[in-house]
């Protein structure tokens, strides 16, 4: 009998754990992330705040600093250069905790702050998705840098994308693996998440609608996955001649590289933006030599984007990469168009967005098509001994 | 004198079990603690041997005060405590129980140690059969046999057994009893016994004493003891009466 | 590659990750025989264990044979702080809340790695920087086959500790019968001790043997913890066969589902084989033979 009990008790009490670690995240609070923290003191009629939900606990906090140093970089350099029509910006941070629910706890907790006129959203494009009920209620214009497609597709006009949507990365992915690499048998590695399933999805219709082709193989996996022997194995028995990849978390991406030279699969990969993060980079080393990715941001891409880094790297003792590189953008477009609103209600402020032309960012030309999207073209580039270099640029049918 | 309790009161959370207890044990001595059950036995024993630390009185063993004392400290000073239930470690064989037995003796060899095994299978003829045998496939006498056997391999200067005879079948309560005898004499072991089983006790020792909830409300020789109307009539069934009619 | 080398290839690193699990469920069990507490924070454990080799390998630059004794010294160091400051002042209440404790004990260590560390995976080189070798269409990595051997070694280790020394059978009798342990003079609460630092050793050395493959990270040991539960349950509670049988079998099944099923239910493989032991067998494959006391 006792034994009986224990027994229950240790199932709930495994049950309790699997909930907490349910969403590749630990419920943990961080210091200082409870309240709400304002840059500059500042009397209120002087300011435009900018919500900003960044993760600053469970699994994507990597992906989350990035952002924030983006952001924070940006609203430095235009209050420096003396703020908006006279205004000074003001971001406002909270945690979204890396989780669904804690990202549209995050967006509410910021919506009771009447002076917010906008809010960049999180990357992770399945907590993004978990938000567009709320933000269609609140109406108001939220930044996204999550690539999935259906985050602009979902008719909520508030949705605006810094970052070229996953149909064009797999586009670009398509073409290239086809075109230069002369890959015929595809195989798709993905993880389980909206991102992951959702770029599938995409590969398999460009394949087909440029190519006729299907993917040999659909393998999809869970974030934060150790082992990727049967990955492997599979992608092995299936005779694929390229992986096409879809990875959300850098970790994932070091391991899978590590463990797939290991085993002796060589075949070209072309990977998500993910594959060219500088964690993924600095835990891979060199079992990411060689490997292709799509990458919407490339400091060598444009003028901006080389300041940019060098400012960056200055400020923070670090390359960027495309998460910063969004967030930056996203507060320099929502600035230019603060400037050129009427006022700053939301409908103005969504009208100057969509107004804006051949917007130069760090990521490339801005032109918002109604949907929301802003950019459409994907840089094809490699990892030369860790140094990434762009093959080519690939631009996308809208 | 080897043990002596002065006004000693011991609980149990807030249960007060045992109440002002006084008893002495001389050296080479048989003594029984007899009464009924729940009367405060046991207790005395934990108490003496560690377990339970009184609230009230002292305890002393040749001449040092031990009441505030670790039970595993109280074992390297010579007192073995066999308790209720025999307490075998079940997933130990019978001889690893007689091994850690001696285990607070310092500086035995191994020689020695095997040789008191040895001994102790000649005492105790079963135990020498199932050496190898796990604890908790022994039987209930075999058990008794380990637990006093292993409180021997202590060599202590006084064993207190409790209850050796709870659930035996008579003919080996007579058994464990007479190898207790014979320890006392072979070894000069002292030996506080506790026992329901009044008539038994009282048969192999010297002197006794009888608690009642908590008290010692009777002590003597044990013939006094056995001859006593009242004991008589509360412990002994009135049998010790028709024995000598 | 033929389905001889897909089944070996999966067989193979299934029974090398089995083997950290039955380390870590080894320690579980020693924990829950000598004090009927389930130390849930031995998950962590594992991941402080892995942050140790870290520091001293690749921050101190050490050579791996001294990262490595240093580590486990460190480690033991700390298992004995957390029996006393987690075990030792609740020992004398019931079960509930010494685990209730080490729960607790684990989500701070979570915290306080992730405060300490950040949240960026940390690499650790594995222990021979030359890889591995391909027998058969099967790639034998180098780490895996140091995992299989140290876990054997320790298991050896455990078996002669525990039958042929005197501390290990008095370890044994202070977690069969405490009371009686002490009426032997043995001092239990230094057996106690001894339990705690020796688990918590056993679960760093898992972490350490992971630590390349995994990377290192504040979140590590979760998913490993509860492995090593379900390893034990499966096993048995508390029994050491069990530990090593039930640890290579949630790695087995976790492979080969994940090889022949799909990846994506990996995880759920081994609580599956949880839940039907639960309903079938809760005792698991060897039961409980202390159980037998009356």
């Amino acid at each position: 009998m006792k034994k009986r009990v224990f027994a229950c008790i240790l199932a709930a009490a495994m049950l309790f754990c699997l909930a907490a670690c349910g969403g590749g995240s630990t419920e943990t609070t961080s210091p200082a992330t409870d309240a709400p923290s304002t840059d500059t003191p500042a009397s209120d009629s002087d300011v435009i705040k900018i919500g900003h939900i960044v993760h600053m606990t469970g699994s994507a906090v990597e992906s989350g600093g990035y952002e924030k140093n983006g952001a924070e970089l940006a609203v430095e350099e235009i209050n420096a250069a003396g703020g908006v029509n006279g205004k000074q910006l003001v971001l406002v941070q909270e945690d979204g905790k890396s989780t669904n629910q804690g990202s549209v706890a995050a967006f509410q907790k910021l919506l009771e702050d009447d002076e917010i006129v906008a809010v960049i959203g999180p990357s992770p494009s399945t907590q993004f998705a978990a938000m567009i009920p709320t933000i269609d209620e609140a109406g108001i214009p939220v930044a996204t840098g999550g690539t999935n497609y259906s985050l602009t597709h979902s008719d909520c006009p508030w949705v605006f994308r810094f970052r070229p949507h996953d149909g064009f990365s797999a586009q670009a992915m398509v073409r290239y693996a086809v075109d230069e690499l002369g890959a015929t048998k595809i195989a798709v590695l993905h993880g389980s998440d909206s991102f992951g399933v959702g770029g599938y999805d995409l590969v398999a219709q460009y394949l087909d609608e440029l190519y006729g082709m299907e993917p040999i193989l659909d393998q999809s996996f869970n974030n934060d996955e150790k082992d990727y022997t049967a990955v492997i194995t599979n992608i092995k028995e299936s005779g694929a001649d390229c992986i096409i990849s879809y990875m959300a978390m850098s970790p994932d991406v070091g391991m899978f590289a590590t463990q797939r030279l290991q085993q002796g699969l060589d075949i070209p990969w072309i990977g998500s933006p993910s594959v060219t993060a500088v964690a993924g980079r600095e835990l891979a080393g060199e079992a990411l030599y060689g490997v292709y990715a799509v990458s919407d941001f490339h400091v060598d891409g444009n003028e901006k984007a080389t300041a940019f880094a060098a400012a960056y790297e200055e400020k923070f003792g670090r390359e960027p990469d495309f998460y910063s590189a969004w967030t930056y953008d996203a507060i320099y477009c929502f600035a230019e168009a603060f400037k050129n609103a009427a006022d700053l209600e939301p409908e103005s402020i969504r009208e100057a967005i969509l107004a804006l032309e051949d917007f130069e960012g760090v990521e490339g030309t801005y032109n918002f098509d109604e949907n929301g999207d802003g950019l459409d073209a994907y840089y094809i580039v490699v990892n030369n001994e860790n140094n990434i270099e762009v093959v080519t640029k690939i631009e996308g049918n809208r | 004198m080897m043990l002596e309790m002065k006004g000693v009161s011991a609980s149990y959370d807030a249960v007060q079990a045992i109440r002002d207890v006084s008893l002495e044990v001389n050296e080479g001595e048989i003594v029984c603690l007899i009464g009924a059950n729940g009367a405060g036995k046991s207790t005395t024993l934990k108490v003496i041997s560690g377990l339970l630390r009184p609230n009230a009185g002292e305890v002393i063993f040749e001449g040092k005060q031990i009441q505030k004392t670790k039970p595993e400290e109280i074992v390297r000073l010579g007192i073995s405590h066999v308790p209720e239930g025999r307490r075998v470690l079940p997933g130990l064989t019978v001889r690893e129980n007689l091994e850690l037995g001696a285990s607070v003796r310092k500086g035995l060899s191994k020689a020695d140690l095997n040789k008191e095994i040895e001994h102790q299978y000649e005492l105790f003829p079963d135990l020498g059969r199932l050496r190898n045998a796990l604890g908790w496939t022994l039987s209930g006498g075999q058990q008794q046999m380990l637990g006093i056997a292993r409180g021997l391999m202590a060599r202590p200067k006084m064993l207190m057994m409790d209850e050796p005879s709870l659930g035996l079948a008579p003919i080996i309560v007579k058994q464990v009893l007479e190898t207790t005898k014979r320890i006392s004499k072979e070894f000069g072991t002292t030996v506080l016994l506790v026992e329901q089983n009044a008539s038994m006790a009282l048969s192999i020792s010297n002197r006794g004493y009888v608690m009642e909830t908590g008290r010692i409300t009777m002590s003597g020789t044990s013939k006094e003891l056995l001859s006593n109307p009242q004991v008589n009539e509360a412990y002994l069934g009135g049998r010790s009466r028709k024995l000598k009619g | 590659m033929s389905g001889l080398a897909i089944l070996g290839q999966n067989v193979f690193s299934g029974i090398a990750i089995g083997g950290v699990y039955a380390l870590l469920a080894l320690g579980i069990a020693l924990i829950y025989r000598s004090t009927n507490v389930t130390n849930f924070a031995q998950g962590d454990i594992t991941m402080l264990g892995a942050y140790a080799l870290y520091i001293l390998l690749e921050q101190l630059g050490l050579p791996y044979p001294i990262a490595f004794l240093l580590a486990i010294v460190v480690m033991g160091i700390f298992g004995w702080l957390f029996q006393r400051f987690v075990y030792y002042p609740l020992r004398n209440r019931s079960f509930l809340p010494v685990i209730i404790a080490t729960i607790g004990a684990g989500i701070l260590f979570q915290n306080v790695a992730l405060v300490v560390f950040g949240s960026i995976p940390r690499k650790v080189n594995p222990v021979f920087a030359s890889g591995g070798f391909t027998v058969g269409g099967v790639y034998f990595d180098l780490q895996y086959i140091v995992i299989l051997v140290v876990t054997a070694a320790l298991f050896v280790f455990q078996y002669l500790f525990f039958e042929h020394t005197s501390l290990g059978k008095k370890m044994q009798a202070t977690a069969q019968d405490k009371t009686m342990a002490q009426l032997l003079g043995i001092p239990v609460a230094l057996m106690i001790a001894f339990t705690f630092i020796y688990s918590t050793i056993l679960g760093a050395i898992g972490g350490m043997l992971v630590a390349p493959i995994y990377f290192v990270t504040n979140r590590m040991g979760s998913t490993l913890g509860l492995k090593a539960f379900a390893a034990c349950i499966c096993g048995g509670f508390g029994d050491v066969r069990g530990a090593l049988i039930g640890g290579i079998a949630i790695g087995l099944i976790e492979a080969l589902g994940a090889a022949y099923i799909a990846p994506v239910y990996k995880d759920a493989f081994p609580f599956l084989l949880l839940l039907v032991f639960l309903l079938v067998r809760p005792q698991g494959i060897f039961g409980e033979k202390v159980s037998e006391k009356a």
